[in-house]
């Protein structure tokens, strides 16, 4: 207590340097904070985009799929199956895809696309297929009149094709049984521009992409979106216990988008650490400026130091008091830069930064830099602040310790 | 029937005399003899397929109909889902028909080296149309009871094959095995003929087996009928035939 009140005292000497001081810690730790804000704002809102959009949470596959996908590895899917599974605790939405390739037929050209089946209803409800139709209309699951399904092309197929909406597609391709695979649909919709991702797909009720593959009651995925993509191991652990106890007998696997979207989350993961490199020049640029500081402020107290140590002071309490002295200030810059730092985070959180041009991905517009308020974005920079403190007051810290009181004392 | 699954079988046997001239006079006799025992003029058969991949295992009943090598028609009878699937070949040309969707698709040069009907056929299989004999150069190898003609392509022959060996049973002239190698020489599928049955005084093997040998499977192909010198001609071989619904 003591040793506080002494700090304080000392901090309190020169105001005006000790005010400067405190701005400089409050400005790294402010910048700091607001830069992991958008920062993982950003990448939080991209990959809670990516998942729905793609992968889901978690999926369930046979084992293996989601690293070399085959045709013959299927899932059991049915309304009840899906129905049971969106029951489970933390489960938002639940669908299921068949996934393969085809060549598909115009009147005279062919082209190779990938073909989709997704249930129409769930599908809509979980991912932002929907969101894409360009033009026509997104699947009903019917079959017309004419007992043809409806099928929805990505723009590149059609144009290379040569089809519309309305038009007649056919798709050959080879079943699950060995057997050729061929059908007629009716085209309900484009998906998105001729540059997207989907554009050599063509999607397919889920129950027309059964029949054209041979595949009656199965599916390749079972798409599960949870709460959001930080959840998704926790999810994961929790379903795979669920298909355990649902098919004892099989080995079905519930893997986190993390593992299915291994590369996209590997390269996610290098972008934001080459991030954080920026503020931790930001840090060490703060740092040397306020060690400047401190270790005028020592020096400035030779003699005093020198009397202290004369009057049997230990060099350890010496060394204490200027690190204590060195947190105080760090602690005051971190408390003012929380104050300023929240409204700010809330700010890019609640409104954010138009970009200079919105990204668009797959026909999701994305024209803000968000922001994230969570305990992280202000825990993490005080920690930085209160450990680069630390360490920048060893040094002046030292000095003071090791003064001879003889010597100092002629400095008074 | 035999010309297009014989063909795919039998290619190798199918050896013209021509070119004889580099070869040693003895092989090229034994495969001409085993030519002629395939090369009829024309012919019509039923056969079935039947097929063991890792992934499914299906049979197929087919009905054939051929003109030398460079005229056939196959068309599927059963299984019911897929009656009419119809394969015509002309020359170097070849369509599929799907009664399905009523379309004819011409097999592109692309889609040669995949599997015909989900066997271990490809189309390029089916579509050989100039005999080994041409293409490859042939030496003879003798054992107790057997020949082995070893097939090397030459260097003009466009070919997915480095080497191909046919084993023949000197009793009657007649073929036991087909083993195909690819360029590094390791042996990539082997054919295995049986069951010696004699059709319209033609006696050959009316069984055939093609064994893959980098995965688990084979397709055995079985003549139920055969029949040669039957009537018809090139006008049978046609886009129009070939959509005929049967």
């Amino acid at each position: 207590m003591l040793m506080l009140k002494l700090a304080f005292r000392n901090i309190l000497r020169n105001r005006r340097r000790t005010i400067l001081t405190i701005l400089s810690m409050f400005g790294g730790y402010v910048l700091m904070s607001v830069q992991l804000s958008v920062t993982e704002g950003s990448y939080d809102q991209m990959l809670e985009f990516y998942t729905k959009d793609t992968t889901g949470h978690v999926q369930i596959t046979t084992p293996g799929f989601v690293e070399r996908p085959t045709l013959y590895k299927s899932v059991p899917v049915s309304e009840d199956i899906m129905s049971a599974l969106s029951e489970q605790p933390d489960v938002q939405a639940v669908t299921a895809r068949i996934e393969s390739s085809a060549l598909a037929y115009g009147d005279t050209k062919s082209f190779p696309v990938e073909v989709k089946g997704v249930h129409p209803g769930r599908e809509a409800d979980l991912s932002y297929l929907a969101d894409k139709v360009s033009e026509g209309d997104y699947l009903t699951g019917d079959p017309d009149s004419d007992g043809y399904y409806e099928a929805m092309i990505g723009a590149q197929a059609a144009r290379q094709l040569n089809l519309g909406i309305g038009d007649e597609l056919v798709l050959i391709s080879q079943g699950a049984d060995g057997s050729l695979a061929n059908d007629l649909y009716r085209i309900s919709a484009i998906l998105g521009q001729p540059e997207d991702a989907e554009a050599r797909w063509v999607v397919l009720p889920l129950a027309a992409a059964q029949a054209f593959y041979v595949m009656p009651g199965e599916a390749h995925r079972l798409i599960v979106l949870g709460r959001n993509h930080h959840q998704a191991r926790t999810l994961e652990t929790q379903l795979q216990n669920w298909v355990d106890n649902r098919w004892p007998e099989s080995d079905y696997r519930a893997t986190a988008w993390q593992d299915v979207a291994k590369d996209f989350y590997r390269t996610m993961q290098a972008d934001k650490e080459g991030g954080q490199v920026t503020l931790y020049i930001l840090v060490f640029l703060v740092c040397i400026g306020v060690l400047n500081t401190v270790l005028m402020s020592v020096m400035e107290r030779t003699g005093e130091f020198g009397v202290l140590k004369a009057i049997g002071t230990s060099p350890s309490r010496l060394f204490w008091l200027i690190v204590l002295e060195t947190l105080v200030l760090a602690f005051s810059a971190c408390v003012i830069g929380v104050l300023a730092a929240w409204p700010i985070n809330a700010w890019f959180t609640a409104v954010g930064i138009e970009m200079a041009e919105p990204m668009e991905i797959s026909g999701i517009v994305f024209s803000h830099y968000k922001g994230q308020l969570s305990w992280y974005v202000f825990a993490y920079p005080a920690v930085v602040i209160l450990l680069a403190a630390v360490i920048i007051a060893l040094m002046p810290g030292l000095r003071a310790a090791r003064i001879v009181p003889v010597d100092a004392m002629r400095t008074l | 029937m035999r010309h297009l699954l014989a063909c795919l079988m039998a290619i190798p046997l199918l050896l013209s005399p021509a070119l004889a001239e580099q070869n040693d006079p003895k092989a090229v006799e034994l495969l001409e003899r085993i030519d002629q025992l395939y090369q009829q003029d024309s012919a019509h058969a039923t056969l079935s397929m039947n097929i063991v991949t890792p992934d499914y295992e299906r049979s197929l009943k087919l009905e054939s109909w051929s003109i030398g090598l460079d005229y056939s028609l196959i068309r599927v009878l059963e299984p019911r889902k897929e009656r009419g699937v119809s394969t015509l070949k002309r020359e170097n040309e070849m369509w599929n028909y799907l009664p399905k969707i009523r379309k004819v698709v011409k097999v592109p040069p692309s889609m040669m080296m995949s599997s015909w009907m989900g066997s271990d056929f490809t189309n390029d299989d089916l579509m050989r149309e100039t005999s080994w004999v041409e293409e490859y150069t042939v030496t003879l190898e003798e054992t107790d009871d057997l020949y082995i003609l070893d097939l090397t392509p030459k260097e003009q022959t466009v070919t997915v094959w480095g080497r191909m060996e046919v084993t023949i049973r000197q009793s009657d002239l007649l073929p036991v095995t087909q083993k195909y190698f690819d360029e590094d020489g390791s042996l990539k599928r082997v054919m295995e003929f049986s069951d010696v049955t004699t059709f319209d005084d033609v006696t050959l093997p009316a069984t055939m087996t093609l064994i893959p040998q980098d995965e688990e499977g084979h397709t055995r192909i079985t003549y139920e009928a055969l029949e040669f010198n039957v009537d018809l001609d090139e006008s049978f071989f046609t886009l129009q035939n070939l959509r005929k619904r049967i």
